[in-house]
């Protein structure tokens, strides 16, 4: 299977101080892989290096066979990539709409405005609240529904390459849990790769196809998600259940 | 109550340059978080831009529009320049640097042109048209505050209507989300700076030419009462510093003409220390803002 995203011996950190360590990783388009591991493990740091908010000190990564690094964010976003950071990222002094626009005015040329309404009556679709709430501040609106927005806006952009931080953080589980079948759905329709970090292992086990396991920067165990469900020595080690 | 009407209009006059002023501090506040203390000697420069374009060609209206893109260029240049990773600095390397680049200024402006105050001309008559024995406006009032209303509309529909605008927007209130949404937040924190030294050019050019003459030291009392109003605002906002702007215009106005033109300085302190102590983060900083 050819791959979307190849990463080779990523190493980085905040100054001098290392966190990731080696790490590598292989998407296919068309998946879900889970980012698993503890407080403090690397997980927001590893996101934040594939996305181009920080600055790996070694290693490659390929977007279908496109060098990233030196990249800055700003032309990974247009090479496809899409991260939705921790904490959610809306931007509460802006509309929903505003919000939603944002995400596809990286779009140059004729076109670009048609594409990006299309994409967002797309996102309305999907997440009525939303529609109801075009011209509330981000401000404004509920934890679930900011998630909705957070993850509509990456939608604006059709990214071939999703990074999620942290979803369901403070959902309701019932929330949590429509948010995490809607990865599964915009998975098989769009074809994207999706990398989901999730302190939920269950759940995010549950709809990924693969998982990895962080621990300490480094990559300590991989495989289909189901095998490391079932992994008992694994989940006593790392994932604590 | 014809001195009122009087003072009123001239409240509004001076208030429209404060207003600008107040406005060009607020523009690179809300997104680099430095206080621009050079302000008002770059100001001060496009003015002198316009003084020289204006002798070379013989008209005014292009040493006018030659200030306002000199103070376009200079805004610019002077956050490529001083100002780069601002929002990342100490608040008190960025007030050095203020300070630091205001001194600069003044010095060149002292080396090129010299020290001396030169007469400026008004764009229009500044002599106030009458009705009966009432004095109310002049032609120049009404220029001052048609071009800065104009300039701020201007202003408000390109932040508010544009995909630039709305770019803007975001990367001065989460410019690390805007980067992941592809915004090129260095660049617009550019354009702000550009857009703030045109704005205070105008102030300038509306300012200068009523009173205070041209040498390089010539808006720094003018920079205390734009920077009041901004403070009056809230610092965050573009309406709230315009609405500063123009209170601060309106009770230095009725303090001079009702008290004495010496209370003058005291009256912005007195506005500046109410407002502070009714609302201390300014009249339109916002509750109503929550950060995410
Ligand atoms: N801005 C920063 N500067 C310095 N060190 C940092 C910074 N951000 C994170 N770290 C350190 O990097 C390590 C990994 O942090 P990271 O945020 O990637 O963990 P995480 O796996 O996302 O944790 P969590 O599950 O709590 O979100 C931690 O030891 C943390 O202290
Ligand atoms: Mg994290």
């Amino acid at each position: 299977m050819t791959e979307l995203l190849e990463v080779e011996g990523l190493c980085a950190g905040y100054g001098a101080a290392p966190v990731l360590h080696d790490v590598d990783l292989r998407l296919a388009p068309g998946t879900i892989t889970a980012v698993l591991g503890a407080n403090g493990a690397g997980k927001t740091t590893l996101l934040r290096t594939l996305s181009g908010l920080l600055r790996p000190s070694a290693g490659r990564i390929d977007l279908t066979g496109r060098d990233l690094i030196g990249l800055p964010v700003e032309r990974r976003v247009m090479l496809g990539v899409a991260h939705v950071p921790e904490g959610r990222g809306v931007i509460g002094e802006l509309t929903v709409q505003e919000n939603l626009r944002l995400g596809g005015l990286w779009r140059k040329g004729a076109g670009a405005r048609r594409e990006t309404d299309a994409a967002i009556a797309e996102v309305y679709d999907l997440f009525e609240p939303l529609a109801r709430r075009r011209g509330y501040h981000g401000h404004q609106l509920s934890g679930g529904e900011r998630q909705m927005l957070a993850l509509g806006r990456a939608l604006v952009a059709r990214p071939k390459f999703l990074l999620l931080d942290e979803p369901s953080l403070g959902l309701a589980p019932v929330v949590a849990a429509s948010i995490m079948a809607l990865l599964r759905t915009l998975r098989d329709a769009s074809g994207m790769a999706v990398l989901l970090v999730e302190q939920n292992v269950h759940s995010a086990l549950a709809i990924a196809d693969e998982g990895v396991v962080v621990s300490l920067g480094r990559v300590v165990a991989r495989g289909k998600a189901a095998d490391l469900q079932a992994d008992e020595g694994l989940r006593h080690a790392y994932l604590g259940f | 109550m014809s001195r009122f009407i009087f003072l009123t209009f001239n409240g509004l006059s001076f208030g429209a340059v404060y207003a600008a002023l107040a406005l060009a501090l607020v523009l690179i506040w809300r997104t680099t978080r430095v206080l621009n203390f050079a302000q008002g000697a770059m100001a001060v420069a496009t003015a002198y831009v316009a003084l020289s374009v204006s002798d070379w060609t013989g008209s005014y209206w292009i040493g006018f529009g030659a200030a306002l893109a000199a103070g376009f260029v200079l805004g610019a240049v002077v956050e490529r320049v001083a100002f780069r990773g601002a929002d990342r600095m100490p608040p008190l390397n960025t007030i050095v640097i203020g300070v630091g680049l205001l001194i600069l200024i003044e010095a060149v402006m002292g080396m090129l042109y010299g020290s001396a105050n030169r007469g400026f001309p008004a764009a229009y008559s500044t002599r106030a048209y009458s009705v009966g024995s009432t004095a109310l406006f002049s032609k120049q009032d009404v220029f001052t505050v048609g071009s800065v209303l104009v300039l701020m509309l201007v202003i408000a529909v390109l932040l508010t209507r544009t995909p630039q605008g709305l770019r803007m927007r975001a990367a001065a209130f989460a410019p690390e989300v805007a980067r992941l949404l592809g915004v090129r937040v260095g660049r617009l924190l550019t354009l702000g700076w550009a857009l703030s030294g045109l704005v205070g050019a105008l102030a300038a050019m509306l300012v200068i030419p009523t009173g205070l003459g041209l040498f390089p030291q010539a808006m720094d009392g003018v920079f205390i009462l734009g920077f009041t109003g901004a403070v009056v605002g809230g610092l965050e906002s573009p309406v709230g510093a315009v609405v500063g702007g123009v209170l601060t215009g309106l009770a230095l106005s009725y303090a001079s003409g009702y008290i004495g033109s010496d209370i003058t300085p005291l009256a912005a302190l007195v506005l500046l220390v109410v407002v502070l102590l009714l609302r201390p983060t300014g009249l339109f900083s916002g509750s109503q803002v929550r950060r995410v």
